[in-house]
């Protein structure tokens, strides 16, 4: 272990190329994945917060059982779609930054979705009547409820990008894991334990996690920017 | 002419009936206060008559004319005061000009205009009640629902907001008004029928003589 | 304020920057084995093969088996695999051109050093005899792979019909597999270039080793485009036509772990 945490640290101190390379492809596929996830999830599970039909519990069933998908299922799924074979083969995105970007968007849509159903269902227990009464429609009222609830989209972000990033199965799937093109933080590891590399897998696991970290305390010092000083642990005022 | 009636009329939650009224007959241009005591029934009855619930069995008629409510709780969205107002009264009378007009002239109306550009959502409560009205009269409503429209102002601005009420009454018709209220100063300033509500039911319907104070209500 | 925007505008280099660099010309997609992966011989070669040709290789390292799922899908342009019989049947169904031989190795089996069963000497026939017949613990690939293929015709030749209790069929990669067997004190079948180059060895050494049955060869094949027409062909065949020839084969011939030669190249 000790091994593992000397060889992360040296890694990260002489900013090894290869190491660096393959850190900095993870942030982005898992960044690009998480912004559309967002951005196509957040409003859906508005809507669906809001939708007053017979079909509301079932749809959220759905959703429901889309989030506990295995990630590697995801993954099949997206190969099938793109395989050359496949419905989606003509982009030609098998193997590429491209694909493994659409798959983790897969995986983590429904999580951004169910994130936000929540938030916006128990917003709209409390504002909910007024809007209607004002005579929003649903559009309207799909917006203004997410401004209002605007403080947890960067958490419903983090949340993502921590499960898009942290995931193997669907990136070596529609990646190919390949040197130099699609290699990953998480397939790296898998690699380097399947050459029997424990010490090596385990200290990219370690630069992971460091990424991950980094990345939350910079959001956290964003939040408390407007305050002036040093990030307070009792959060924004209401 | 349009009325606002509800007809056998009963809501239950589960096997829990709350409301329970057979024959109700509300008229435009006299305004009418809801009394009783806590949980009898009032606020159901308000949320009924705006289209918010539906009744268990029964129906309800409403004239097709627009409908304000000012709820119990004010519970403000984390938007700036003014843009909340304009879009209250933009949605109520569909255009972009109206808007600005009506939404001027509530903000002043109601003595906002030092908190309307800050976050409805972290004014005191008795502000948040002034806007709450303030977004009801904006829509231009022509059935105005009162939920203890005043329940956290104090003297001053409880006298304000009555007055606004009771000139845009005035000067609005044809125009339903329903309140329900703890005040009885309050329902006799403002009400020329009171519905005494208790348990569900409606126990006592009367239309007191006008006070000496009322003056202006015709 | 100003800040907070440079700051954004800072992460917002996350988005940016995949589309900004040019995409690389059409590569090759290469779908291999786990050996040929994990005993490094692909990073040796196919950087010299892109200096020469500059044609990129995009690597698919998988099994035999799904190697060639792969390339009945359209999605490899080029295999270069190790299960000749498999191979023969895709070239027959018309997916490949043909097959070329390159290189071969050959397959070792590794077991306990303590050798509690006295494997260690016998002829490998008599050594899966006694395997099985001891229920010893053994790991197999079970994944359709070119060692999977070997392993189940060697059980085959020596006359075994029912593998034992302690048979362990992981559907996995050499790697894992090596790794469980390590875990486990199992016996197992591999190719001597993962065996030097696995780095989690434990207890296993190799208990037999040179018999001709254990003869491993690979051969390349270019995926035909008579079934999926936007295959890479010329990538492809490039690719075929080098690794066949001299300097291919003496790409192969110098690649070498710990100073031990680890493929031998046989293109006729």
């Amino acid at each position: 272990m000790s091994e593992s945490l000397a060889l992360a640290w040296q890694l990260l101190v002489q900013a090894d190329a290869t190491v660096m390379a393959v850190a900095w492809r993870s942030l982005q596929v898992s960044a690009w994945a998480t912004l559309l996830a967002c951005v196509l999830g957040v409003p859906l599970g508005a809507w669906l917060a809001l939708l007053r039909s017979r079909a509301k519990p079932v749809l959220a069933a759905l959703l429901g059982t889309y989030v506990a998908v295995p990630a590697v299922v995801v993954g099949l799924v997206a190969y099938v779609l793109l395989s050359r074979s496949g419905p989606l083969g003509f982009l030609g995105w098998l193997y590429s930054v491209k694909a493994m970007v659409l798959a983790q968007t897969l995986l983590v849509l429904p999580l951004a979705a169910m994130l936000a159903m929540q938030i916006v269902h128990q917003s709209q227990q409390v504002v909910g009547e007024r809007l209607l009464s004002m005579g929003a429609s649903l559009p309207w009222r799909v917006l203004l409820l997410l401004h209002h609830e605007r403080r947890a989209w960067a958490t419903v972000a983090i949340t993502c990008f921590g499960r898009a990033i942290a995931e193997v199965g669907t990136v070596m799937m529609v990646g190919g894991n390949i040197e130099g093109f699609t290699r990953v933080l998480t397939t790296a590891v898998a690699l380097e334990t399947s050459q029997g590399n424990l010490a090596m897998a385990m200290a990219l696991g370690v630069v992971l996690l460091g990424l991950v970290l980094a990345l939350q305390l910079v959001l956290l010092a964003l939040k408390a920017w407007p305050l002036g000083a040093t990030p307070s642990l009792r959060g924004p005022a209401a | 002419m349009s009325a606002l009636t509800l007809h056998q009329v009963q809501v239950a939650y589960g096997k829990k009936r709350v409301l329970d009224v057979p024959e109700l007959q509300l008229h435009a241009g006299e305004p009418t206060a809801l009394v009783g005591p806590n949980g009898s029934g009032k606020t159901t009855l308000l949320r009924l008559l705006h289209g918010l619930i539906a009744p268990t069995r029964g129906q309800v008629q409403r004239p097709p004319v627009p409908v304000a409510m000012v709820f119990q709780q004010p519970a403000m969205l984390r938007l700036r005061c003014a843009r909340l107002l304009w879009l209250a009264a933009w949605w109520g009378s569909g255009s972009v000009r109206q808007a600005g007009q009506q939404s001027a002239h509530w903000l002043q109306a109601l003595q906002l205009q030092e908190v309307a550009q800050q976050c409805a959502s972290q004014l005191s409560l008795g502000q948040q009640q002034r806007l709450a009205l303030a977004l009801a009269l904006a829509k231009q409503p022509r059935v105005l629902l009162l939920d203890e429209p005043t329940a956290s102002m104090d003297a001053p601005n409880a006298a304000l907001a009555e007055n606004t009420v009771r000139q845009f009454i005035q000067h609005t018709r044809p125009v339903w008004l329903v309140m329900s209220s703890h005040h009885p100063q309050q329902v006799a300033t403002l009400a020329t029928r009171v519905l005494h509500l208790d348990r569900g039911r409606v126990v006592a319907d009367e239309r007191p003589a006008p006070q000496a104070e009322a003056s202006g209500l015709s | 304020m100003r800040q907070r925007l440079l700051c954004y505008a800072a992460l917002a280099l996350f988005w940016v920057a995949p589309w900004v660099h040019a995409a690389p010309p059409a590569a090759l997609v290469l779908a291999s084995t786990t050996s040929t992966q994990n005993s490094g011989l692909l990073a040796h070669v196919l950087p010299i093969f892109t200096a020469h040709t500059g044609i990129q290789v995009k690597v698919v390292a998988v099994g035999t088996g799904q190697a060639m799922a792969l390339a009945r899908r359209g999605d490899a342009d080029a295999l270069l695999v190790h299960d000749p019989q498999a191979e023969a049947t895709f070239v027959g169904e018309g997916y490949g051109e043909r097959r070329l031989p390159v290189m071969h190795n050959d397959f070792v089996l590794v077991g306990q050093r303590a050798d509690a069963l006295a494997i260690k000497g016998r002829t490998l026939a008599s050594a899966l005899a006694a395997l099985a017949q001891s229920n010893a613990p053994f790991v197999s690939r079970g994944d359709r792979s070119g060692t999977h293929a070997a392993e189940l015709r060697l059980w085959r030749a020596a006359g075994v019909e029912h593998t034992g209790t302690g048979y362990m069929a992981c559907g996995c990669g050499m790697g894992a597999a090596l790794n469980l067997a390590s875990a486990k004190a199992a016996y197992t079948l591999t190719d001597r270039a993962s065996w030097v180059s696995f780095k989690n060895k434990a207890d296993l050494e190799i208990v037999v080793q040179g018999e001709p049955a254990l003869f491993n060869p690979y051969a390349v094949i270019v995926v035909s485009t008579r079934r999926h027409a936007h295959v890479n062909q010329a990538g492809a065949q490039a690719f075929a036509d080098w690794i066949t020839s001299a300097p291919g084969q003496a790409a192969i011939a110098n690649h070498r772990v710990g100073g031990m030669q680890l493929f031998f190249p046989s293109a006729n």
